[in-house]
Parts: structure tokens; sequence; C-alpha cells
């Protein structure tokens, strides 16, 4: 038994603090996500230089052939800038999807950056939760090596800011995953409106789109599996990291701000709430780094350790922002303050897969039965 | 990072389950306080565990000790928590005394005291607390003054676990009412049987005596049985109170595991209709919470106890066990309680479990209480790891 990270480990953490604080201070994020387009496409190949885009995908394809604990340290530290980016898009919703289905061409384009990709799960009818994708109701309108769809996918991450979409559909009664280049004359994206600029949602169109069959039957249903398992842990990653930042941003606060003659930190009304705030995060980060190595060496309880990172550490970070709010009082609740951007993420990071009673649920199941 | 067991640590893991599957039959069984007779049982298992190199893991060889490291103390104690038997019963002696006399003690107070401490030859208390020094144990009043050849103690102690049994008594005092708060603070090792030394026991919420008080009348403690020297008593004491920190939390989630365990066990348990506490939804959901939090908890100390085997210091995540295993202690015996309904009154052998959950409730309110408060530690997390500025 080990917890300590590795040299590596801190290696790539150190690396990913300092390509962030130089391409993404807080100045700069606060910029583009007012901004329409929100994002910045030159910071695309950096990451694949990097070789952010391919941490977890095997050498043979290209990647850097190490696991989800290691992009669980990317996707903390990108967090904490939120990192403007199709990042959660591509490499936690789409690429575990490529990988299940086998598609490693498409795998290769990703790794090198030439590919930016999300994944479009949800029906504008019905259960949106990633969890559910396998219940769609969208159906092949027509078969073959050659397959097009015809409905609308809902609520799906950064689609302007990708060239394809991996959709999930029904062949019948069987699942299936289609690529879906959004370029095909057959696909329409209409941009909502949504409090989290720097992670923006889109619906999608598809009028007799054509697509690629890239899994279908159990195929299909294990890379769902697949993408929920490394999405959720890699959100749980994201939400560690941004209840840190907003910890760290309340504690300085906490320290500077004086009222009565005294800092604020030191009420314990105020610094027993930021203490709590730790242990929530810390616990958080516990779980996280569970639920990446029962991913990584598919152990039996990974199912529950990936549940229990998400019911814990998603709602831990919407906490740590209010708390943040609060302890900042009036200006932490100004357009100024960065930390509005952060409870924006939290809560859509809190959207993902519905409450954390559906996740609870899933370990109520393995506890008792 | 890996979770599992190295070879070496697999094999002792092993050996030990073994020897527990052997030997677990001559456990006392604890349901409660345990009156003299479980007492006694509880001396002759705890020979056993020495007997067998479970007594002192990481002490070193020339103390008695067994010479390994934390990860090994973590197997005994993630191991004896799920085979359901009781840690030595000194463990005062083992988690406090023992290791103080180790680090401050002479060779020959070494020699003198530690062998017997861990054959449970020799039973430990600790004399810290005072009716009028419970968080702030630095203003403690209880005084010391040299007369000739000892030290002579007046004062009162309180919630002195296992002083009615002990023989030895790790006593904080003031020997220099003119020194500062902390500089005056003295470490005595008081045997029990000096005469002027009294012991009364503390009936608790639970009804029973699991505390003392100790009145001390004119005790003559031998100049010379003092760890450090007159003055250094503060440092002494944080000795004693910092250690284990790092693996004592991963017995506390050890032992809590276990009850959540009897806790499932007793909730889908299904009566002559056929129903169980457990198929109300919300009695599902808020076990699905504890088990969260108790892996949370359970990786965290993972967590400190890697980073001490590392960096010989535990590191921050640390100061979270002991604060978040009181209160995960109190939720799985509140969430228990209400989902027995009037069964969770009773106790004695005819009660659910032989009255363990409505003791749980009553003792498990001492938990966010004792060795630090919830409010202390959440003050120590603030100043010393956050970094926020002194309340005081």
């Amino acid at each position: 038994m080990d917890l300590t990270a590795t040299d590596e480990q801190r290696a790539l953490r150190a690396a990913a603090r300092e390509l962030l604080a130089a391409r993404m201070p807080p100045a700069r994020l606060a910029a583009l996500a007012d901004e329409p387009a929100g994002w910045d496409p030159a910071i695309w190949p950096e990451l694949a230089e990097l070789g952010w885009l391919g941490v977890a995908v095997p050498d043979e394809l290209g990647g850097a052939g190490m696991g989800l604990l290691e992009e669980t340290i990317l996707f903390e530290e990108s967090a904490a800038v939120l990192l403007p980016a199709p990042f959660f898009a591509t490499v936690a919703l789409t690429l575990p999807a490529l990988l299940s289905a086998g598609a490693g061409d498409l795998v290769a384009d990703v790794v090198s950056g030439r590919l930016r990709t999300t994944f479009a799960w949800a029906d504008a009818e019905g259960d949106a939760a990633l969890s559910e994708a396998a219940q769609t109701r969208l159906e092949l309108s027509a078969r073959g090596p050659d397959v097009a769809l015809t409905g609308s996918k809902a609520w799906v991450p950064d689609a302007d800011r990708v060239e394809a979409f991996v959709v999930v559909a029904r062949d019948d009664d069987e699942l299936a995953l289609l690529f879906v280049r959004r370029d095909d004359p057959g696909v329409e994206l209409r941009p909502l409106t949504t409090i989290d600029t720097t992670r923006p949602l889109a619906a999608v169109e598809l009028r007799e789109a054509r697509g690629r069959l890239l899994a279908r039957g159990s195929t299909a249903r294990t890379a769902v599996r697949a993408v929920r398992d490394r999405a959720l842990t890699l959100a749980a990653a994201e939400a560690v990291g941004i209840g840190q930042r907003v910890l760290d941003l309340a504690c300085d606060y906490a320290k500077e701000r004086r009222q009565f003659g005294r800092a604020i930190g030191t009420y314990q009304a105020v610094s027993h709430a930021l203490a709590d705030v730790y242990v929530q995060v810390e616990l958080s980060r516990s779980l996280v780094v569970w639920a990446a190595l029962a991913v990584d060496g598919s152990e039996a309880d990974a199912d529950v350790a990936v549940a229990a990172a998400a019911a814990k550490a998603i709602p831990a970070a919407v906490d740590a922002c209010e708390r943040a709010i609060q302890v900042h009082g009036g200006i932490g609740t100004t357009w100024e303050s960065p930390l509005h951007r952060y409870y924006k993420r939290a809560l859509s990071l809190a959207a993902l897969d519905g409450p954390p009673t559906r996740h609870r649920a899933r370990v109520a199941d393995a506890v008792l039965g | 990072m890996q979770l599992q067991d190295d070879p070496d640590e697999g094999r002792y893991r092993a050996a030990l389950r073994r020897w527990l599957s052997d030997n677990a039959r001559h456990a006392p069984r604890l349901d409660g306080e345990p009156d003299a007779g479980q007492i006694e049982a509880w001396r002759a298992w705890s020979r056993r565990l020495h007997d067998a190199g479970y007594a002192g893991i990481t002490w070193p060889r020339e103390h008695g000790g067994q010479g390994l490291g934390p990860a090994h103390q973590a197997i005994w104690l993630q191991e004896s928590a799920r085979a359901g038997v009781p840690d030595h019963l000194g463990v005062i002696g083992i988690g406090m005394a023992g290791p103080t006399i180790g680090a401050w003690g002479s060779e020959a107070q070494k020699r003198r005291f530690l062998p017997p401490l861990l054959r449970c030859e020799e039973i430990w208390c600790q004399g810290f607390s005072e009716p009028d020094s419970g968080s702030d144990l630095a203003s403690v009043r209880t005084r010391a003054v040299l007369d000739g050849d000892a030290w002579v103690v007046n004062g009162q102690k309180v919630w002195s676990s296992y002083a009615h049994i002990a023989d030895w008594c790790i006593l904080l005092v003031r020997t220099d009412r003119a020194a500062s708060k902390h500089g005056g603070l003295s470490y005595l090792l008081l045997d029990m049987r000096t005469p002027g030394v009294t012991v009364q026991p503390l009936r608790q919420i639970t009804g029973d005596p699991e505390f003392n008080e100790l009145f001390l009348d004119g005790v003559r403690v031998p100049r010379d049985a003092m760890l450090g020297r007159p003055g250094d008593g503060w440092a002494v004491a944080m000795t004693t109170l910092s250690h284990e920190r790092g693996t004592h939390g991963v017995g506390l989630a050890a032992r809590l595991d276990a009850e959540l365990r009897a806790a499932v066990a007793l909730l889908t348990r299904r009566d002559a209709r056929g129903r169980c506490p457990a198929d109300d939804p919300l009695v599902r959901d808020a076990i699905a919470e504890l088990s969260i939090e108790l892996h949370a908890l359970r990786i965290t100390n993972l967590r400190a106890l890697s980073a001490l085997r590392r960096d010989g210091a535990p590191g921050p995540a640390a100061t979270i066990a002991k604060l978040r295993w009181s209160e995960l202690n109190q939720r799985l015996a509140a969430l228990v309680g209400d989902a027995l309904g009037p069964a969770a009154l009773e106790r004695g052998e005819a009660a659910v479990d032989r009255g363990r959950w409505s003791f749980a409730r009553l003792r498990s309110r001492g938990n966010t209480i004792e060795a630090g408060t919830s409010e202390i530690l959440r003050t120590i997390v603030a100043e010393r790891v956050l970094g926020l500025p002194s309340s005081r």
C-alpha cells in the first residue's frame, strides 16, 4: 500500500500548474469567459504537444500509456483555472468511447490534436443523466456501413468547440454509438444560453446526418459504461480542483479582510466553516484517488468507488463555492469576483449525472443488496 | 500509488489472519464497559497478543517491540477490527506512556517500564485533564513541590480511563508557578499505590463508570521519576499526544467499518412479516452516505499513513481522522437508533444486539469531546493547515 504520488505524477502536476498559470491567469480567464467565442483554440495544439490528450491512451495508439489517476491530476489542475477548452468533452467524455469501441484511427487523431470531439448522450425528453445514456430513444434512420440519424440531442457540452460528436442512439433494440462530423450537412447546432460559459451547452439537430457506426450492442454498452466511469471520476477530480481553489481564495480573503479591527479569519464562525471545507475537499480527494485506482485496476468495487467519488466530491465543490461566497461577503456575489465562475462550473458538474441520491442508490445496492 | 499490500505486507496480513482465526475465541467479548471478570479475560488476551508479537508492533526491538513500520501496525488495526477482537488492554501504555518513555526516558526507565507494559503486567493511566483544565490543558493546577528526594503532589485529575485498574500514571503537574503557563509544567511517572492517591469512578451518561477522578493528597513521587527535566512537561506531553498520529485513525475507521457492517446486518434482518428497516429508501440513502463517508475517511487515513512512511510525518490530512470519525460514529448510532424505534431504548443482555446500539447512541456523544473537542480540532485545521490568524 502506498498512496503517495510517484515522481512522475508530481512532475505531471508541476508541469500542468506551470502551463496553466502562464496561459490562464485569472484576468485572461475572465476576459475569455465574457467573450462570445469563450475560448482560444491556440491552447489545443499545446495540450497535444504536452501529451495531455493521450495521457491514459496506450503507447501503441500514440498515447503516454499512463492511467486514469494521472488524468485526474490534469483535470483537477485545469478545473482550478477553469480552463475554457473542450478538454473534458474530448478526453473525459469521448475518448473512453473511442478506445472502448476500438476506433484506433480516431483515437490517434484525438491524441495528436487533429480532432476535438464531444459526447451527445441526452435526449431532449427523458432522463438527461450521463449514467442513463443507454436509455436514449434516438433511432437510426438509415442502416448499412454509412448510417444516418434524424432527431435531436440535448445539452451537448462544448458542441461548438469540436469537430465531431459521438452520438448515443438505438438500432432497433440495440444500443449504438455513432461518429458524426460537425460539418456534415445534416448537422445543425443550436447553442444554449447557460450560466457556465467556460463549458457551454448546445442542442444538436440531426437531419439525415451521416455517421460511422462505432459500436453496437454489448460493445456499445461497454463503451457507454467506460464513459460513465471515467467521466464521473474526472468530474469528481474537477470538483476537487474547484473546491481547493475556492478554499484558497476564501482563506486569502479571510486573512486580509478586516472588520471590527480584526482579520475576519480570527472569528471562529469563519475559520471553522473554512476548516470544514478543507475536510470535505480532502475527503473528496481521497475518493477520487480510490475511484481512479479501482477503474485502472478493473477492481470489483470500481462501480462503488466511482459512485462514491461522484456522490461526495461534486456536492462538496458546490458547498465549497457557496461557503467561499459567504466568507467573501457582498463582493463574493459580484461579477467582478472570480467565485461565480467556479460556482457555475460546480453546478455544471452537478448537472452532469443527476443528484447525488442517484449515486448513493448504487452504493446502497452494493452495501445492502 | 497502490492500495494493495506489497508482498511483505501481504505475508504479514495472511499470517495475522491465520493467527486471528485460531485465537479469536480467546478474546473477551466487550459490548460496553468491561466488569472485573472481563478485565481479567482481557489481560490474558493481551498477554497472548504480546507472546504472538502483536503488542508494540512499531516499537524498537530493544524495548521489547517488533521493530516494524506503521503499515504493519495499520494491518493489525484493520484485521483485529475485522475479526471483532479487542486490542491490547494497555492502550494508554502502548499508545501514550510507552512511546513517551521511549522518547524521553533514561535507559533505566526504559528497561524498567517498557517490557512489563507490553506484557500487560502493568497498566497505565493518564493524569492530564483537570476539572478546570479541559481544552486548555496548559492551565493545569495540580502542584508538585520538591521536598528532599521527592516531589510532593497535591491536586485533582479527571477523565482518567483505566485509573481504577492502573499501576502507573503519566502525570502532568505544575512545578514552577513563577514560570510561564507552558514553562512551569513537568511530567511525572506516578506509582498508583503511593499513599495519598484516591481513585473515584465517574459515572457516565451510559450509566457505566468508564472514567475516573484522581485525587492527589500529599503524594510523594521520587525525584527521579520524571520524564525530561523540570519545566519540560509541555514538550513531553506533546510527545504523548502526538504519538500514533497517522496510524490511530486507521484503527478508528476499521472499527467503525465493523460497526457499519453490524448495522447493515441488523437493518436488513426481515421480521415475521418480511419487512426490514432498510426497505425505507431514506434509510438506504443514509447508509449509502455513511458508507461513502467511511470509505473517504479510510482512504484519507491511508494517505496519511503513506505520507508518514515516506516523509516521517503524516501530513495535514491526518488532522481529519479523529474529527471525522467522531462525527460518523455519532451518525451511525443515531441512524440505527432512529430506525429501531423503541427497541433502541433497551439495554442489557435481552436487548437488540445485547444493547450495543443504545450504548453507542449515548457513548458516542463523548466522541466529539474527548481527545480534542471538534471545536479545538477545527481551530487546529484553521490555524496550522490553512494558516488563518489565531483566534486567541
